[in-house]
Order: C-alpha cells, then structure tokens, then sequence
C-alpha cells in the first residue's frame, strides 16, 4: 500500500502521557499530520457515546422551579457511563419506547416536610441499574444540586437515560474539555499574533514550549514544514475514564471509516465500474 | 423552530446511499464523492491522507452548508489507478493509523500502571477512588523511555478488527 505506515514502523505515531489521574490524562500525540490529531479531538468532544437522562415524567412538583428547568437539570447529570457500550440506541432497539437494553430508568420521590430548607442532590436518583449511577467524586459526595424546596413542597419525577453522541445534545459529551495546542513557538508561523511592541513580551509560551526548539531566527522560513507534534490534555466530568475517552475516540473513527469502506465496497459492484475512466493516458 | 432534528446529523435517513459517487465532466479520471452525514472529521482526514498519495492530481472537500449533513470530496487520480481504490487506500491507511495511535497508548497506559493496562473497563459506582489510577506523575519518565516502547510496540493485528 502506498504511504502507509506498518505497525512497529518509525513512521507509526508515538503517544507519551505526561500525566494521568481520575479526571484528565495530558499526553503527546507524534508522528502523526494535524488533521488526524484534530479528527481526534473533535470526536473526543462531540462523538463518544454515554448515558443521559433524556426523557422526564413529572407526577408531582410543586417546587418553585418549572417541569422543564428540572428537567433539563436532570439531563445535564453525568452519569457514570463505563458500560455504555452494553446499550443500544433507542432507535436501533425493537421495543417501542424504551426497554432495560436501550435505556436506564431513574425515580426520584421527595417531600419537603420539616421546617427550613430541604436541598435535592443528585446522588438521591434511584437507579434501576447499578452500573450507571450519577457520577460521584467522593464517597461522601452528594453530587449536584438539583431543587431546594421548603416545607410542604414535593417533587416526583421517573426519568429515563439513554445512550446518546454529544452531536445531538451536549449533555452526552464524556468531556468538560479538550486541551489541543501544536508548535508552541509558532515557528510554522500557523498563527499571527498582534502585537503593540514585542511578541515575545506579550505572548508569554506555553508550558509545552519546553518540549521543543524554537527556530532560529536567521535561517530562511521552511514554508514546507508541517506540524507533527500534538499536546492534548482530555479532561472528563467523572462518566467515563479520560484513557477511556481516548480509546474509544480511536474505534468510533475507525467505525466511521469502517461504514465508508463498506459504503465504497458496494459501489464497486459492477454498474460502478462505468464511474471509472478508461485508461487513457494522463500524465 | 423550523431547525433540523439534531440527530439528522449523524443519522442516514433509510434509503439514502452513504456515499454517491458522480463523475466529473471536465477532469479525466476524477470522481465527485458525495459523503452523508459526515463532516469535517472525516473529510478533512481523508482529503490530507489521499493528497500523500503520489498517484493522486488533486484531492479537495467541502462542506456547503451547515445544514446540510453531507460533505463532498473530489479525488483525480493519474491512470495507473481509480478515484475509488485510492480512496480505498487512504481509508485502510487511516483505520490502522488510529489502531496504532490506540496501541500506543495503551503501552503508555501499561508503562504507568501495569495491572490496570486494559484500563477502560471499571465496576461503575466506587466512589472513593473510582479506578485504579492515583494520580501519577508522568514526569519522572524521561523522553528515552516511553519513545523506546512505542517503537517496539507488537504487531496487535486486532486492532484493526472492526465489528459493524
């Protein structure tokens, strides 16, 4: 195959993480073109599946917020969602609504009945699965605030979540944010920066600019050069692991790519072949 | 109010073809892709990987209106192949790109914490840490190390497996 990495090859991209702990994972990306680099962030952001509450029945609520202010709270909870891959889409399931394979049921029954303040969190969601919950970050963690009520005020909600992409609705990004920078001195020349007296005193360097050369300044511009060196910081809110979100970034293109590949196939089917040229020269 | 449904972006409408592929008139042996329901994500990685290619002419894609869910990519190739098989190339190129970008990340993942390597697959609510990882400092590993890793990464030929 023409220019083609092989596996084990020098031109394969590298990764170095740099640093990883429960909620961020900030690595390199080398070796690799920019517009790979960036398809991968903007799936990281807008195209790994999770759970969220998408459907809301209101049976009481007399709190002083609307049915639809909470139930758009509802939607935006992260929920933690490692074993989202077990699900399907509603519209690819065979029930008619929703069903335990396509969706996650949640109730939530509470009457303020002692004087003062009654706050509702996040954690008081009773789930019907115990795998996806609402994310907590501690074990005493009560997680979001969703309704204060006072004394004589109810609210019974039966919420579904479902499995969804952020292209349709934000509240399924696995991701608060992406972190992308390249060529932090600026050498490709990829940006413009305005400036009163001097770049260098205005634009302080990024802390990836330790990790590279700057050009020298009296050699001549190399218009052909190309990024090659990526620094990613993938920071989730608590649904899924960052290296999870990576991961899973890698195999939703390769899908992608997957139905492209299947979508050509057919077309190479024999009426196709009269799309072709036939051979005359060109050169 | 007479906006889209959001998931018309992703979502093939039933019937409709993925790819629509019409001859140009004007450039021989140059093909007009008409790709739906996607976006600059994979067009613009298709259009980089096929302009590499050395038997391509010309490769381009556009994306004509916002909301339009489809993108259009124009590939000329020289004689000795076909539009199509380089795009076939390109594709192929691409998925075990994204295979090796996986795999050296999980040796990175491995390097820093061996026993939860295949890292992705936790039990849902343990609050307390929820995973295994602590937080780790990755400074300590020097450049040397983790690029010698991901050079002698293994042959995973799974990682190229797909399941549609």
């Amino acid at each position: 195959m023409n220019g083609s990495a092989h596996v084990g090859d020098q031109n394969a991209p590298r990764v170095r993480i740099r640093s990883l702990d429960k909620t961020n994972v900030d690595f390199v990306l080398s070796n690799t073109s920019l517009s790979v680099a960036n398809s991968l962030r903007r799936v990281m952001i807008a195209e790994v599946p999770t759970m969220a509450i998408d459907l809301v029945e209101f049976y009481e609520n007399t709190t002083v917020l609307a049915d639809e202010y909470i139930a758009h709270r509802l939607g935006l909870i992260p929920l933690v969602s490692h074993t989202v891959d077990k699900f399907k889409y509603t519209r690819d399931c065979t029930c008619a609504e929703y069903c335990k394979e396509c969706s996650v049921e949640f109730t939530l029954h509470i009457k303020c009945t002692e004087s003062g303040t009654r706050t509702v969190y996040s954690s008081e969601l009773i789930s019907s699965n115990k795998d996806v919950v609402p994310v907590l970050e501690t074990e005493d963690d009560r997680g979001a605030i969703l309704v204060k009520m006072r004394k004589g005020q109810e609210l019974n909600v039966h919420c579904i979540a479902k499995k969804g992409v952020a292209k349709e609705h934000s509240k399924w990004s696995p991701c608060a944010a992406v972190a992308f920078e390249y060529d932090p001195h600026n050498n490709l020349r990829h940006l413009d920066y305005w400036y009163e007296k001097s770049i260098k005193d205005e634009w302080p360097l990024s802390k990836n600019a330790l990790e590279e050369q700057e050009r020298d300044p009296s050699a001549p511009f190399d218009y052909k050069a190309e990024p090659t060196t990526f620094y990613f910081n993938v920071e989730t809110i608590g649904c899924l692991d960052p290296q999870e979100v990576v991961t899973k970034a890698t195999r939703v293109l390769q899908e992608k790519l997957g139905g492209l590949q299947l979508a050509l196939d057919e077309d190479q089917a024999p009426d196709a072949a009269a799309n072709v040229d036939d051979g005359e020269p060109w050169v | 109010m007479n906006a889209p449904e959001r998931f018309e972006m992703f979502l093939l409408p039933d019937g409709a073809r993925k790819i629509e592929i019409t001859k140009d008139p004007k450039m021989p042996n140059c093909l007009l892709f008409k790709i739906q329901r996607e976006d600059h994500t994979i067009a613009n990685i298709l259009r980089y990987k096929l302009l590499k290619h050395p038997q391509v002419l010309f490769s381009a894609y556009r994306a004509p209106h916002p909301l339009e869910y489809y993108v259009e990519l124009k590939v000329q190739t020289t004689s000795r192949t076909t539009p199509i098989n380089v795009m076939l190339e390109a594709i192929q190129s691409l998925m075990l790109e994204y295979g090796n970008i996986r795999s050296a990340f999980d040796n990175e993942l491995f390097r820093l914490e061996p026993t939860a390597a295949d890292g992705s697959r936790r039990a849902a609510r343990a609050p307390s840490t929820y995973g295994g990882f602590g937080s780790i400092d990755a400074s300590v590993s020097e450049f040397g190390i983790s690029s010698d890793i991901s050079s002698t990464r293994g042959d995973r030929a799974d990682d190229v497996d797909i399941d549609f």
